[in-house]
């Protein structure tokens, strides 16, 4: 019975590509079909999380923090941004400035630190994104783990402290778009230990600018945790029903929490030293 | 044919009727077994009454309920030559041509007389039994009266308004003299009236309760206690179940009890409360015996027992309450207190017959896991929608979304 089980994982094992192959086909289908590759992409992905919902076979921990990796792809678009600036500032400079306005100026000026700025930036995403990856252990999802404990300088190795919130979520995890909520852990972009849960926030917003074409428009969709620690982490979502389903599954588990909307956290993370004791002392006795 | 009531039904009718509460009840019993036994027809006839259930007389006594015995015994009076036999064995429709032919009177009316003349004599049995006569118009038969006797429909009516009008003073006298079921009659006919003869007056019923229950009958005590609940004279209405409990009334000790585990007009003692329901359990009152299961369920004025729950609650049900039945089917559901049965789970929830959340919730999982039932996702998901705020079942309900073609599936 057991054989069969095993045989069973295996060749489901096999129907997915294990770390990092995955990766070594994405790069090599862009090499050899550009931009048709696109398609073929998404469709390998849509099949990957198919077969492996969530990095299950990896471990979600570890499987979140290699995603960091598309990072890269950032920090290469800000390079890429970063050096177009550079350009401009170059061909500038290069110019007689004799017959210059206050305007050219400005726009040497503003595309002379643009590229510092975004050069920075590029620098800094394509460190952070490798280190999540290829260095999980000071990944910034390890780094939430472990100040949830009681003790964080005590904390066990990352393979323990993932595990630790990897057994949670198999054993009882419920997922909504990519959080996944156990009995004693919430993953998302960070780690948040339920117990500490404080406030619980969804933010759903519109944003509109205008531009060139008229006007552009984009959502936000975000869970915003907030914990006993008054510190805040913040989880991208793509369907507002799930954001919703998260957010009062997680009030369900922690009744005690404040929940709000939008920019009611702000007003939450400005509560000062007095009001937050006296709310920690009702949240206690609620609890009890 | 004695018209006088003998020593031992009047010492009878003291101990069952008009002092109740004195608790000698059984005695009195026995004496009139004896009496009627030794050929006293009055005896026969009270001796029917306390067999004939609660409406006939106070289910403090416990005396059991047998109404073939109680037929038989209504027979045997009529033919002992009990005039108030004959009256009730009239009212009970059991007094047959033959058994007429059979009774040692000339005719009914002297059998009415007799008793008329006993209840002028000033015996509230007696009162009460003339007034039914004249309430429920077998004076009709008694005085032979059919449409013949009437020269026009007024006339008819006039003597009909004349003979029932009659029971009131009677019934008031029955009750002054203790017998409270009097009130219950009176109470119809002031409310009612009869037809287009008497007309209602509700207004002379508004007290009835009220004066039984001052005369001290347990009975009417909570029935006014009822009363003054349902006016929000929650303090008042304890004061009289209290009254109607300690006077041997079996349902008021549940009802003293449910006041103190609510907290309703005193303060909350469910230890109390529960004390009030084993009492009525004692008595035997359905209600206590409910109550009790459900505070041995919660564990709230005693040690939580599931077992002790179940057996209470299952003993009710078995006796037709349903008023447990969710806290059977959750036994049943989880286990507690008896092995899990979800087959016998559902057939209880399935008697719950009210809107209840908790009971939505149980078949919801019963239908998503397949538990005594088929598996049926979208039925079981219905049922959890219906629980409306019931946080287990929200709860439950987020393990499940739907996907872009209406289909439920588990995250």
């Amino acid at each position: 019975m057991e054989e069969s089980g095993s045989t069973e994982n295996n060749s489901k094992a096999l129907r997915f590509l294990r770390w990092p192959w995955n990766i070594v086909i994405y790069v090599l289908l862009a090499v050899v079909f550009r931009i048709f590759a696109i398609p073929l992409i998404l469709a390998l992905t849509w099949f990957q999380n198919k077969q492996n919902p969530h990095g299950a076979a990896e471990g979600y921990c570890l499987s979140r923090t290699r995603k960091q990796l598309k990072g890269v792809l950032w920090s290469l678009l800000f390079l890429f941004i970063g050096a177009a600036l550079a350009a401009f500032f170059y061909v500038g400079w290069k110019k007689d400035h004799a017959d210059w306005d206050r305007k050219d100026i400005i726009s040497l000026i503003v595309s002379g630190l643009g590229a510092v700025v975004m050069t920075i930036l590029s620098i800094y995403q394509f460190y952070t994104s490798l280190r999540d990856t290829f260095f999980p252990g000071k990944s910034r999802l390890a780094k939430s783990i472990r100040e949830q404990l009681p003790y964080p300088e005590e904390a066990p190795p990352v393979k323990e402290l993932f595990a630790m919130v990897d057994q949670d979520l198999e054993e009882n995890g419920l997922w909504f778009d990519s959080v996944g909520i156990g009995k004693e852990w919430v993953l998302g972009d960070m780690a948040n230990r339920i117990d500490r849960i404080r406030g619980i926030f969804t933010v759903d917003r519109i944003h509109q600018h205008n531009t060139q074409t008229g006007i552009r428009s984009y959502r936000t969709l975000e869970l915003v945790l907030i914990d006993n620690r008054w510190k805040k982490s913040v989880t991208a979502f793509y369907k507002p029903k799930e954001l919703q389903a998260a957010a009062e599954y997680l009030s369900l588990k922690v009744p005690g929490a404040v929940c709000g909307k939008n920019l009611q956290y702000a007003d939450f993370l400005a509560m000062d030293e007095n009001q937050r004791e006296t709310f920690e002392r009702k949240f206690m006795q609620t609890k009890s | 044919m004695g018209r006088a009531l003998s020593r031992e039904v009047k010492q009878a009718l003291q101990d069952i009727y008009y002092n109740e509460r004195t608790g000698r009840g059984k005695e009195a019993f026995a004496l009139l077994e004896k009496a009627s036994e030794a050929g006293d027809g009055d005896a026969s006839c009270i001796l029917a009454r306390c067999l004939s259930g609660s409406s006939y007389v106070w289910a403090g006594h416990g005396f059991p309920e047998d109404d073939e015995k109680a037929a038989k015994l209504l027979h045997k009076s009529v033919e002992q030559g009990s005039a108030l036999g004959v009256l009730v064995t009239m009212r009970c429709q059991e007094l047959t041509p033959e058994l007429e032919q059979r009774m040692p009177f000339a005719s009914l009316q002297e059998a009415f007389d007799i008793a008329h003349a006993q209840a002028e004599d000033g015996d509230a049995f007696c009162q009460y039994v003339v007034a039914n006569s004249y309430f429920w118009w077998d004076f009709l038969r008694i005085q032979n009266a059919d449409k013949k006797f009437f020269r026009s429909e007024a006339d008819q009516k006039a003597y009909m308004r004349e003979n029932i009008s009659k029971c009131e003073d009677l019934f008031w006298k029955a009750l002054r003299g203790g017998i409270y079921f009097a009130a219950n009659n009176l109470n119809r006919y002031y409310t009612k009236g009869d037809e287009d003869i008497i007309a209602p007056q509700p207004e002379k019923a508004r007290d009835l309760w009220k004066i039984g229950a001052e005369y001290g009958h347990p009975l009417h005590q909570m029935i006014y206690a009822k009363d003054l609940e349902e006016a929000g004279r929650n303090k008042e209405a304890l004061e009289w179940y209290t009254r109607a409990a300690e006077g041997g009334e079996p349902e008021a000790w549940g009802n003293v009890g449910r006041f103190y585990y609510n907290g309703i007009g005193t303060e909350k003692d469910e230890s109390y409360a529960v004390q009030c329901f084993e009492k009525g359990v004692q008595k035997g009152d359905i209600n206590s015996y409910n109550r009790l299961g459900g505070a041995y369920f919660y564990g709230r004025g005693i040690r939580q027992d599931y077992a002790k729950a179940f057996e209470l609650l299952s003993y009710t049900f078995d006796k037709g309450s349903k008023w447990g039945a969710y806290y059977l089917g959750r036994c049943c559901f989880e286990g507690w207190g008896v092995p899990k049965d979800y087959e016998k789970a559902r057939k209880y929830l399935e008697q719950v017959n009210w809107n209840s959340s908790d009971t939505c919730y149980l078949f919801g999982m019963m239908y998503i896991r397949g538990l005594g039932v088929a598996q049926d996702l979208p039925k079981g998901i219905a049922y959890l929608q219906s629980a409306g705020n019931h946080k287990e079942a929200r709860e439950e309900l987020l393990h499940y979304r739907k996907t872009l073609f209406g289909k439920w599936v588990r995250r």
